[in-house]
């Protein structure tokens, strides 16, 4: 594992020293280089007016995906443990999920106003429909010889769902959760650069707006950044969680 | 008492069962014997009520609640420890959660895995994890255990084990019991009564009481004479396919 991680931090190292000479070499103004980037990184974050986009962002963010996660999950299970429920709400959801969440923004505004309403609803939208399909396929995957087992053994339905669907559906709700964090993360974003005053997606088109090339590309380092630390926190959960999946 | 009269079962078009009638032997043990897919795992569903005959009777005093199964493949939840897929055996039981732990401590004892009640079944072998598939089953006390090919997915080795284990729990638990086998060993090994059924759509062939055949004739006579049933039910199937 320490190996690993070594191998990763020289992969990253060696792109940085790349970058840096390509910069060097090609003696252009365009974009800066990693040096000039973290130094305006590390600026940034002692910066109150940075901390104020970073802390909207994420308030936005969790709200939108907390919503967006809650609802398609229980939705999801709804819908795949119930028949007639399936057959009466996959069509909609087909209809609906293929709509670009980013273009609802400005019927989300009409009804919710300007303001974090509007962005939260974009991107609980946005995260609804993936959880849906995951936790759906989820039920449906269920080990049908569990569920006879259950039914055998007299478990009720209420017994089955907790004992045998919900657990066999975790490993979707996973997924699920991998896939809408950056189905979240990419929303959030669209969303701040459409007429938001704070967060980092509106921090990065300002920057770009005044040629502050290293303070945005220091912007979309604060999103990998924070993209790779949820991905890392849903790997070490899920291992916790799927004890049974060693 | 448990009965069937003419019972036939059929998947969509296929008939799994046809005109089946047989009549168990309660507190006793029957082997049920055919080929593979002839349909003994449809009687046991049929038994549980899990499917419903398209015709014919099953005479039964046995409630749907005193029927325990012990499945090929275990069909353990892999998220719950021993001690909780144990408990799933008690689901539609009553009672107070002491008299339910112990119920599971009982049944796990019986089944020489109370040392084991902690542990998940990824870190259990396939031996252990049917034992506890049979404590699952035991632990309510049922009055008619059905068993679906409970050694099939054990090695020789463990087979042996679990066959001797059982051998002891047959007269401690006294409980009508059916093994769906094809081997011939659980039958001498273990049942007092044996059916032999044809291949799909499952009829009766022949009912044999092992333990007065083994008697008079011995084990090998009666491994000769399920082996000649059968065969002469294929022989006669492969004539009438070909002509």
């Amino acid at each position: 594992m320490v190996k690993n991680a070594l191998l990763s931090l020289l992969s990253i190292m060696a792109g940085c020293v790349v970058w840096e000479l390509a910069i060097y070499i090609s003696s252009g103004n365009l974009l800066p280089g990693p040096y000039s980037v973290m130094k305006a990184l590390v600026e940034l974050l002692f910066s109150q007016d940075f901390s104020r986009h970073v802390c909207c962002s994420l308030l936005i963010f969790f709200s939108g995906w907390f919503i967006g996660i809650f609802c398609g999950v229980i939705t999801g299970i709804f819908l795949g443990f119930f028949e007639y429920a399936y057959r009466l709400g996959l069509p909609w959801i087909a209809l609906l999920f293929p709509i670009p969440k980013i273009a609802l923004l400005p019927v989300f505004i009409i009804l919710l106003g300007v303001g974090e309403g509007a962005r939260i609803a974009t991107i609980a939208s946005g995260v609804f429909f993936p959880a849906v399909f995951c936790m759906l396929q989820g039920v449906r995957s269920v080990s049908p010889k569990l569920i006879e087992m259950g039914t055998v053994f007299g478990l009720t339905r209420a017994q089955q769902l907790y004992k045998i669907v919900i657990p066999s559906t975790l490993p979707s709700l996973f997924l699920a959760c991998r896939l809408t964090t950056a189905i979240a993360l990419i929303l959030l974003v669209s969303a701040e650069m459409i007429g938001a005053n704070y967060g980092i997606g509106a921090f990065i088109l300002g920057a770009g707006a005044m040629a502050l090339m290293d303070q945005m590309l220091a912007g979309v380092l604060v999103l990998s950044l924070f993209g790779l630390i949820l991905f890392g926190l849903w790997a070490a959960l899920e291992k916790k969680v799927l004890y049974w999946q060693e | 008492m448990l009965e069937f009269r003419d019972v036939t079962f059929s998947y969509s078009d296929a008939e799994i069962i046809k005109k089946l009638s047989l009549n168990f032997v309660n507190n006793r043990v029957t082997a049920i014997v055919g080929p593979s897919g002839c349909g003994k795992s449809t009687i046991f569903k049929l038994i549980s009520g899990l499917i419903k005959p398209s015709s014919g009777i099953i005479n039964t005093d046995f409630h749907r609640d005193t029927i325990s199964y012990v499945f090929q493949d275990y069909r353990l939840l892999p998220w719950f420890n021993v001690y909780e897929n144990v408990a799933v055996g008690l689901a539609r039981s009553g009672g107070s959660r002491s008299d339910k732990d112990g119920l599971i401590n009982s049944a796990l004892c019986l089944v020489n895995m109370s040392s084991c009640s902690a542990m998940y079944p990824f870190q259990l072998s396939g031996g252990m994890q049917q034992r506890v598939g049979l404590a699952r089953a035991l632990v309510s006390k049922p009055e008619l255990l059905l068993m679906d090919e409970p050694f099939s997915a054990v090695d020789g080795q463990t087979r042996q084990l679990l066959v001797e284990e059982f051998k002891q729990l047959k007269d401690e638990i006294l409980v009508t019991t059916l093994i769906a086998t094809h081997q011939f060993q659980d039958v001498i090994d273990l049942a007092d009564q044996v059916v032999l059924l044809s291949s799909s759509p499952a009829t009766c062939l022949k009912i044999i009481n092992v333990q007065s055949y083994i008697e008079h004739s011995g084990e090998k006579a009666l491994c000769d004479e399920m082996w000649k049933t059968l065969k002469s039910y294929v022989d006669s199937t492969l004539k009438h396919v070909a002509s």
